[in-house]
């Protein structure tokens, strides 16, 4: 059957009986209509016309690991919802530079990546400037978490806990050097996987590796520190 | 396991945690490693800390986005696609723009009031686009619908007549199609849009109305509604729609876009105009107004 889409034009906004576009009538595997990259293939191209719909979907295809992405470098969730807007706003005043020669996660993942570099760069002069250090336990000694978490009255013991050592590693996180945090969140955090670290970073593999391995190994020190782990 | 120069078995072993972990130790290697972690304390009490460190940071939940993230992007897009449009001009129309009036966009821009700049809205306070909507013995005045504005949403409501389908069953009379999901059959009751429009109240759903017209006639030849329903509680809201509505077809969005993951957006297009298709093949090049 022929797709109604192509009689009408990509830029048409027609309603499609969906007897019209039928998941077992698509045209094979690599030019399924259904594939999730397919989606964000047509909404970047959309997007690129001017389309802010399309752009949307974008934002929230990605806003959730931008932003975890963000709270976990930076440590503060007011910091991270701040730069999740900017990095997107960034993302739509360059979208037109993007051609696809690489994957798009791995694009905006480095808009993402050096907009937390330099907002940390900024963030660590204010603190140091008022006499505090980002490498210290951040704000009031639980950091971001604990905000969240107001009222713990009638949190069972075993979810107390849980939350307790959440806070403790989040904290033990923010007090790694930034390189190594970076490659923490990004592998063991965000689970993105060696290759799309290596494309995100510039890095060869076996260098993100050796760092990742030292990361965690600094980590796994600083959580002992905490009392989380003994001390080896 | 025969150390590198310079290195003793333990630092040999220790360095090979993350391969361990990964699984990519096969044969021999891992054999010979796991050996020495059994026989070794101190080894293996550094696995334990090393492997219970990675389960730590895998564990760590994820925060949802606060909504203010979402409308604080859509608030800075309008903001640089204005300023975008007005440097544009201003970079081709240079002269045009006596001083004092230069100097007033200047102080528009400082107080971010293209920010506020809400075009869609000035539409539709003016009432040229929002129709009643018709069908045979009732008529639904706008303000009976919760009516709100969101720039996409209207933008995607304005468009052209041109955009129907020709092959499309058009005009379709009293139902109510709704995008991406299912086609709801209203057929010619006022009671049952008043029915929906307290389940979006309730659900904190919302509903936009708007009408196009004919450029002769001047009369309103199709009404999009449009429902938006947040997720959150979604398929119960659908199936009080349901209830009150039963689904007839299935209908897909132009592009085959999938759902919102945090609201998902239903259009509704509903029309009852007695207009033949040969009455309505000249709305095919006709924009509203």
């Amino acid at each position: 059957m022929k797709n109604r889409r192509e009689e009408s034009g990509a830029d048409l906004e027609t309603l499609f009986p969906i007897h019209c576009l039928k998941k077992e009538e698509a045209p094979g595997q690599e030019d399924d209509p259904w594939a999730p990259e397919e989606w964000e293939r047509r909404w970047i191209q959309n997007a690129q016309k001017g389309d802010p719909e399309s752009f949307e979907r974008i934002v929230i295809a990605y806003q959730q690991k931008i932003f975890n992405l963000a709270f976990r470098l930076l440590g503060d969730k007011e910091e991270a919802e701040d730069l999740t807007q900017e990095v997107f706003l960034n993302v739509y005043k360059h979208l037109s530079s993007f051609r696809g020669d690489a994957q798009f996660s791995t694009w905006i993942y480095q808009v993402a990546l050096n907009h937390c570099r330099n907002r940390f760069k900024y963030l660590k002069r204010r603190f140091y400037q008022s006499t505090e250090s980002l490498d210290d336990p951040l704000q009031g000694g639980e950091g971001d978490l604990e905000r969240e978490l107001p009222d713990e009255a009638d949190v069972p013991e075993e979810a107390l806990h849980r939350r307790q050592v959440q806070r403790l590693v989040q904290r033990a996180v923010q007090r790694l050097r930034p390189d190594y945090r970076e490659i923490i969140v990004l592998r063991d955090i965000q689970e993105l996987s060696y290759q799309e670290i290596s494309e995100v970073l510039g890095l060869p593999e076996g260098t993100i590796k050796s760092r990742l391995h030292r990361a965690r190994w600094e980590l796994k020190e600083l959580l002992a520190e905490l009392g989380i782990f003994r001390s080896g | 396991m025969e150390p590198k120069a310079g290195k003793t078995v333990c630092q040999e072993v220790r360095e090979r945690f993350l391969e361990l972990l990964d699984g990519n130790l096969a044969g021999e290697d891992r054999q010979m490693l796991e050996a020495h972690l059994s026989g070794c304390p101190g080894c293996a009490h550094h696995w334990e800390s090393y492997r219970a460190t990675v389960k730590a940071l895998g564990s760590l939940e994820q925060l949802e986005v606060p909504e203010c993230v979402l409308e604080g992007i859509r608030t800075r897009m309008q903001r640089a696609s204005a300023l975008r449009r007005i440097l544009g001009w201003l970079r081709i129309h240079p002269w045009r723009i006596p001083v004092p009036a230069m100097a007033a966009l200047g102080v528009l821009l400082f107080m971010g009031g293209l920010g506020q700049w809400k075009p869609w809205e000035s539409k539709q306070q003016g009432g040229s686009q929002i129709a009643s909507l018709q069908e045979p013995g009732i008529t639904i005045q706008p303000h009976q619908l919760q009516q709100t504005a969101s720039p996409y949403a209207m933008e995607n409501l304005l468009s052209p007549v041109r955009a129907l389908d020709p092959d499309l069953d058009w005009p379709l009379r009293g139902k109510v199609m709704v995008q991406d999901e299912m086609v709801l059959d209203l057929t010619g009751s006022e009671e049952v849009f008043q029915r929906i429009e307290a389940i979006l109240r309730e659900s904190r759903g919302r509903m936009f109305l708007m009408g196009i017209r004919h450029k002769d006639s001047g009369q309103v030849v199709r009404s999009r509604i449009l429902l938006e329903i947040p997720m959150e509680g979604y398929a119960g809201v659908i199936q009080q729609i349901e209830s009150i509505a039963p689904v007839q077809r299935i209908f897909l969005e132009r592009d085959a876009l999938p759902p919102r993951p945090d609201r998902l957006r239903i259009t509704v297009v509903a029309t009852d105009l007695g207009l033949s298709q040969e009455a309505l093949s000249p709305l095919k090049s006709v924009r509203a107004d």
